[in-house]
C-alpha cells in the first residue's frame, strides 16, 4: 500500500509545491486505494480512473511550469452522487435515473476544476439523499470503515467513508437536515453544513430547495476551511447564492477565543445521550472554558419539534421537486405501458424505492385537503417560531455548543425509516435556520467516535473554524494520536 | 391546540397515490397507511403549541397576489424556447451544449 494516502491534505499541498511526489504519483496512490477498500466499503458509486489520471498530469505540468492555478491544485477529491459532473453517471442511488449522464458540472465541480483539483469519482448516497445511514441506495448499503458491521450514517455516507477510509482527501456531500454532519460524526471526521445560499447549489439534484445545502467532509477543520474558500460565493446560476463576505477562511483561523460567549443547549443534553455523547460534550466544554471562553447554558423551548418541522417541510417540498422524474425525462422508463399516466405512474413506482415513496405520498398527505393548514401551515408558523428563539439566543451568543447525533453509529439494519429518525432533531435545527453548522469527531481508543456541533450566526464560518481547530487535538484522545 | 391521532383507515391512500402518481400495490397501500398515520400523529402533536403570533403569521403568507401582466422585451426569446409538435413527436430545443451542437 502506499503511504501518500495517510497523509493530511496540508503535507499534500506542502509536498505537491515542494515537489517530492507529483500530483499523479498520489491519484493512483488514492485509486489504488479505492481498488483495494472498494470490494469491501462500497462508498463510489462510479470512478473515473483516466479522467482522474489525465488531469493529475495536467497539473504537474502546470507546477513544472510554475503556474498552478491554487494551492490545491493536484489534490484529488470526490463528489456525491447527486452532484452534477460533465459526462459522469448521476444517479442519486435511485434506479429512477439509471443510465442518466449529466451533460454539465454543477458550479461547485467548476470552481474545483478551476482550482486544479483531480476528481476521482461520486459517492453513494442514501435514494436522492432522504435517509441517515446510507442503506437505501440503489447501489447497495456503504460499510462504515471503523466497523463494517455499523452504518455509515447518511445520506452523504459514501463521502464520509470514503475520507475515514483514505479513499480520498475530502469529499462534497450535502446536507439537508444533516445528511454531512451526522455521517462525519459516525466516520470519525470533520463535516461542514455552511451557510444555506453560501455554495452555489446549481447542478445540486436536492430534494428540499428551502434546506438542501452542499457540504464538506474532511480530516481537520482548517482543510475543510480550505475547501469552502475554493467553492464558496455568489452564482448567477443560483438565485439563492450570495457573497460571501470573508475573502479567506483559512486565514482566519486562530483567532483567540477568549471573551467568546459559547452557548450549551440545555434542551439538547441529558435523556437519550449516549455516555460517549455526554463525555465529549463535558470535554469540549471544559477544553473552551480553560481557553477563556464563557460557557453558558441556553435554552431553545422548541428544539424538540425541529425534527417534525423538518419532515413536514422536507417531504412537501419532495412532493413536489420529484415530480419531474417521471420516466419521461430522464433514466427508468416502465415497459409496455397502455396510457401516458399509466406511464408516469409505473415508472415511478418501479423507480422509486420505498423510502422516497413514504416521503412524497407523506408530501402529498400534508399539502392535501385540511391537512395544508393543520400540518404544513403549522409546520410553517413552527419554523418561524423555531428561528425566532435561534435568532434570540444569539443575539447573546457567538456560538452554540450541541451534540450532532445521540450516540455513535449504530448497528446496520436497525433503523429502516424516518419514521424511527426522531433523535436527527439535533442537526435539524441548523438546517430549518438556515445557518452554519460544524460537527467534529470525538475519538477514544477502543470506541466508536461521536460527533460534537458547533453552531454560529448566518456567514460565521469564520468562528466555527477557529474553535473547531483550538478543539481538535482536545477531542482526539487516542493514544496514537499523541 | 388540537392534538389529533389519525388511524391507518383516516389516510386515503388511493388519493395519495394518484397526487403522487405513484402506482402502489395493496401490501404497500397497508404499509404506506400505517406509516403515514403514524408520522402523521407524531408531527401533528409536535407542532400543536405552535404560537398564536407565529401561526397568525405563517397563514399571512397564504394571501397570494393577483398576477398582473407586464410587458417583457424578452417574450420572443422565452417562447423560442417552448416546446412544440412536430408530426408525431414533440420537439425540444437543444439548450446544454448548443454553442457546440447547434438546435436539436
Amino acid at each position: 500500500m502506499n503511504e501518500l494516502i495517510f497523509r493530511s491534505l496540508d503535507e499534500h499541498k506542502r509536498a505537491l509545491t515542494a515537489r517530492e511526489y507529483s500530483s499523479e504519483e498520489l491519484t493512483r496512490a488514492y485509486l489504488e486505494r479505492i481498488e483495494e477498500k472498494e470490494p469491501s466499503i462500497n462508498s463510489f458509486v462510479s470512478l473515473c480512473q483516466d479522467r482522474a489520471i489525465d488531469a493529475a498530469k495536467e497539473s504537474d505540468e502546470r507546477r513544472r511550469n510554475g503556474a498552478p492555478l491554487s494551492a490545491l491544485d493536484g489534490i484529488p477529491y470526490a463528489a456525491k452522487d447527486n452532484i452534477a459532473v460533465a459526462g459522469l453517471p448521476l444517479r442519486c442511488g435511485s434506479r429512477i435515473l439509471e443510465g442518466y449522464i449529466s451533460p454539465f458540472d454543477a458550479t461547485v465541480i467548476s470552481r474545483l476544476k478551476s482550482s486544479g483539483c483531480v476528481l476521482l469519482g461520486k459517492t453513494n448516497l442514501d435514494e436522492f439523499a432522504m435517509g441517515t445511514d446510507t442503506e437505501t441506495s440503489a447501489n447497495g448499503r456503504t460499510k462504515n470503515p471503523l466497523d463494517e458491521n455499523r452504518v455509515t450514517g447518511g445520506s452523504s455516507g459514501g463521502s464520509a467513508a470514503a475520507v475515514a477510509a483514505y479513499e480520498a482527501p475530502f469529499t462534497l456531500g450535502s446536507d439537508t437536515g444533516g445528511s454531512v454532519r451526522q455521517p462525519a460524526a459516525f466516520c470519525g471526521i470533520v463535516g461542514l453544513r455552511p451557510t444555506y445560499s453560501a455554495l452555489s447549489r446549481y447542478g445540486l439534484v436536492g430534494f428540499s430547495p428551502s434546506l438542501d445545502t452542499i457540504g464538506i467532509l474532511s480530516r481537520s477543520a482548517s482543510e475543510c476551511a480550505d475547501i469552502m474558500n475554493a467553492t464558496v460565493g455568489a452564482d448567477s446560476r443560483d438565485a439563492t447564492s450570495r457573497p460571501f463576505p470573508a475573502s479567506d477562511l483559512r486565514a482566519l483561523i486562530g483567532k483567540d477565543v477568549r471573551g467568546m460567549r459559547i452557548g450549551v443547549v440545555r434542551e439538547a443534553i441529558g435523556e437519550g445521550l449516549s455516555e460517549e455523547v455526554l463525555e465529549a460534550m463535558q470535554v469540549a466544554t471544559d477544553t473552551l472554558r480553560s481557553l477563556g471562553a464563557k460557557m453558558t447554558e441556553i435554552s431553545l423551548p422548541h428544539l424538540h419539534a425541529a425534527y417534525a418541522v423538518y419532515y413536514a417541510f422536507s417531504s412537501a417540498e419532495a412532493a413536489s421537486n420529484l415530480s419531474r422524474f417521471d420516466g419521461v425525462r430522464y433514466g427508468y422508463r416502465a415497459e409496455s405501458c397502455g396510457s401516458i399516466e399509466e406511464l408516469y405512474e409505473r415508472s415511478r413506482a418501479e423507480g422509486f424505492g420505498d423510502e422516497v415513496k413514504r416521503r412524497v405520498l407523506f408530501g402529498n398527505f400534508a399539502l392535501s385537503g385540511e391537512n395544508r393548514e393543520k400540518i404544513y401551515g403549522r409546520a410553517v408558523a413552527m419554523r418561524k417560531q423555531i428561528i425566532a428563539e435561534l435568532s434570540s439566543v444569539l443575539s447573546r451568543c457567538d456560538l452554540l455548543l450541541l451534540p450532532t447525533a445521540s450516540t455513535h453509529a449504530y448497528r446496520a439494519g436497525v433503523k429502516k425509516s424516518a419514521l424511527y429518525c426522531k433523535d436527527d432533531l439535533l442537526c435539524t435545527l441548523a438546517a430549518l435556520a438556515g445557518l452554519p453548522a460544524l460537527s467534529l469527531p470525538y475519538h477514544r481508543d477502543g470506541k466508536l467516535p461521536v460527533g460534537i456541533q458547533l453552531m454560529g450566526p448566518a456567514f460565521s464560518e469564520d468562528r466555527l473554524f477557529s474553535v473547531a481547530h483550538l478543539l481538535e487535538s482536545a477531542l482526539d484522545r487516542r493514544e496514537s494520536a499523541k | 391546540m388540537e392534538k389529533k391521532i389519525y388511524k391507518p383507515t383516516d389516510i386515503d391512500i388511493e388519493r395519495l397515490s394518484a397526487l403522487a402518481r405513484i402506482s402502489l400495490s395493496d401490501t404497500e397501500k397497508e404499509s404506506f397507511s400505517c406509516d403515514i398515520a403514524t408520522m402523521a400523529t407524531y408531527v401533528s402533536s409536535l407542532l400543536s403549541d405552535v404560537s398564536a403570533e407565529h401561526e397568525r403569521e405563517a397563514r399571512s403568507l397564504d394571501e397570494l397576489r393577483e398576477d398582473t401582466p407586464v410587458e417583457c422585451d424578452c417574450a420572443r426569446d422565452i417562447l423560442a424556447l417552448s416546446p412544440s409538435l412536430k408530426e408525431d413527436h414533440v420537439a425540444v430545443p437543444l439548450v446544454v451544449g448548443k454553442d457546440k451542437e447547434g438546435d436539436a
